[in-house]
């Protein structure tokens, strides 16, 4: 990830974001949503999305369905109910940091 | 977009279990995603398959196997099946008949979850290495059972050293039923035959 010690800490509410306003995704497809928002300023790596899909589902925030898609098994993931909620905190939590990032950068236009 | 073929896609498995990658489920998942990547690749910049295979590999081989066999052992997604319906009605059940048992039945009852639990754990040992296939998710899942082997042990007792009692027993009984159910769900949602090609 470009500037990644900046954007380590939001990869899980960015996933958990993309994946409320999609409904189900796959890892690849995940990456690829992102480059085309950021117009390729973010670059989610492998080796980050991987393991935070993974924890996420194992906290119960995620589900996952397999299927069978082009000659391979594809996995996608989605929001669970609790995965629902804890979005809305995490987005409204990112929200306030943003704010309060902007008043300490920049406090004349706070 | 260029579809892999079947063959392709064997090729990007194989390289992936030469790489160590020994999970077959994460290995899927890996695979997915490499496949997705050459065949964007291919279109893109008319390349052939070996060409984009390698070229992508090249710049993220490091990343895509960073945490390739790592898996996080949890009870969250086992301790939220409890509330099913169907798991309250077990413990429904398993109350009643605790209710009816008499005392004298309850060290054999506890030799008995050792027993399986044991049984759990060899059968999964053996499927591994006679299929020579290890699921993450599975894996995974069994940490609930380490839990709740090593609760009866600190409530129950070991076989010989029987100290617990009705609600000690019946709770242990209750979650290693809920447990097992939730392995064979969790078996039926992944279905390993999807991964035998």
């Amino acid at each position: 990830m470009k500037n990644s010690q900046l954007y380590k800490g939001s990869l899980n509410t960015i996933i958990m974001k993309l994946l409320g306003e999609n409904g189900r995704m796959y890892g690849y497809e995940i990456t690829q949503k992102v480059k085309d928002i950021t117009q390729g300023e973010l670059n989610i790596t492998e080796g980050a999305l991987y393991p935070a899909l993974h924890k996420l589902e194992a906290e119960g925030l995620l589900d996952v369905e397999m299927e069978r898609v082009d000659n391979r098994l594809r996995k996608y993931y989605k929001l669970t109910e609790s995965g629902q909620k804890e979005t809305v905190n995490r987005l409204a939590e990112l929200e306030e940091f943003i704010r309060n990032m902007q008043i300490i950068v920049n406090p004349k236009l706070a | 977009m260029k579809q892999l073929s079947l063959e392709k896609i064997k090729f990007i498995n194989s390289y992936l279990e030469k790489s160590d990658v020994i999970f077959v489920d994460i290995r899927a998942e890996l695979t997915d995603h490499i496949a997705s990547a050459v065949e964007e690749k291919m279109e893109a910049e008319n390349l052939d398959f070996y060409e984009a295979f390698k070229d992508f590999m090249v710049d993220n081989k490091k990343e895509l196997l960073k945490e390739k066999n790592h898996f996080f052992p949890s009870i969250v997604r086992f301790s939220k099946t409890l509330y099913k319906w169907y798991n309250l009605a077990i413990a429904l059940l398993v109350a009643i008949t605790f209710y009816f048992i008499s005392e004298t039945i309850l060290p054999f009852i506890n030799v008995l979850i050792f027993g399986l639990i044991m049984c759990f754990y060899v059968y999964q040992t053996a499927s591994a290495l006679i299929t020579k296939k290890r699921f993450a998710h599975l894996e995974q899942v069994t940490f609930s059972l380490t839990i709740i082997y090593f609760g009866s042990l600190f409530f129950n007792g070991f076989y010989k050293d029987f100290h617990g009692n009705f609600y000690s027993l019946g709770i242990v009984s209750f979650l290693l039923i809920a447990f097992l159910i939730h392995y064979c769900l969790t078996i039926s949602k992944f279905n390993p035959k999807l991964f035998v090609r």
